[in-house]
């Protein structure tokens, strides 16, 4: 497998990994548990730098493998110009979304403790909508860098 | 559609894919993808493949109907 490919597969499994991660850290039961400020903070910064670093370290590794190249080819800079497009539109059908679910949560108050309205709601809907805008964009990368 | 002859054109000048990926500056997956046609080159590395080969742009691509 080319080592772009592995490298944007990788990326796309890493933030789905800190992801569910998240989820399982933030649910009880079929609910949102409460959450301080500081630990979902502490859990936003540890994520942030685990992601870099890992992040960080698969570039790297991919750039290392062809040679002395520091700087993506013009094939994976046309790569990454499609796969950010994807990321952008997931990103704005999903803010379409949140906005469709606060006002039908204002109306009816269906979301119970996933409300938007609620701080460990807002995060949890946010960080989602990060974890899928962020893979979708990588798988994305990957499924084009293997099919050029 | 855009046909070349990039793998001839290789071959005749002795070079592996490695090699030309190196001297274009490109990955060689791109020199792979360029081959097989998956991937049309942007017209500066079109231009730099047409230099390194010594050949005029226009016989390394050409445009099918």
């Amino acid at each position: 497998m080319e080592s772009y490919v592995r490298f944007q597969a990788l990326a796309g499994v890493a933030i789905l990994a800190v992801y569910a991660g998240f989820v399982v850290w933030m649910i009880d039961g079929l609910a949102l548990g409460q959450r301080s400020p500081q630990a979902l903070l502490l859990f936003m910064v540890v994520a942030f730098f685990a992601g870099a670093v890992l992040f960080g370290g698969l570039w790297i590794a991919h750039m290392c493998r062809d040679g002395d190249r520091r700087l993506a080819d013009e094939r994976e800079a046309a790569i990454e110009v499609q796969a950010d497009r994807l990321g952008a539109r997931v990103t704005e059908a999903g803010l379409a979304v949140l906005v469709l679910l606060a006002l039908t949560n204002a109306q009816w108050n269906w979301m119970g403790s996933f409300a938007l309205t609620r701080t460990e709601g807002l995060i949890f809907a946010l960080f989602t909508l990060s974890a899928l805008s962020g893979s979708a964009r990588f798988a994305a990368g990957a499924l084009g860098a293997w099919r050029s | 559609v855009i046909r070349n002859h990039l793998r001839a054109s290789r071959d005749g000048a002795g070079l592996t894919q490695a090699n030309l990926a190196a001297a274009l500056g490109v990955s060689r997956q791109t020199v792979i993808s360029l081959e097989q046609g998956r991937y049309q080159p942007s017209l500066e590395l079109a231009l730099r493949l047409a230099r390194l080969f010594g050949k005029p742009v226009e016989e390394l691509f050409q445009l099918l109907d």
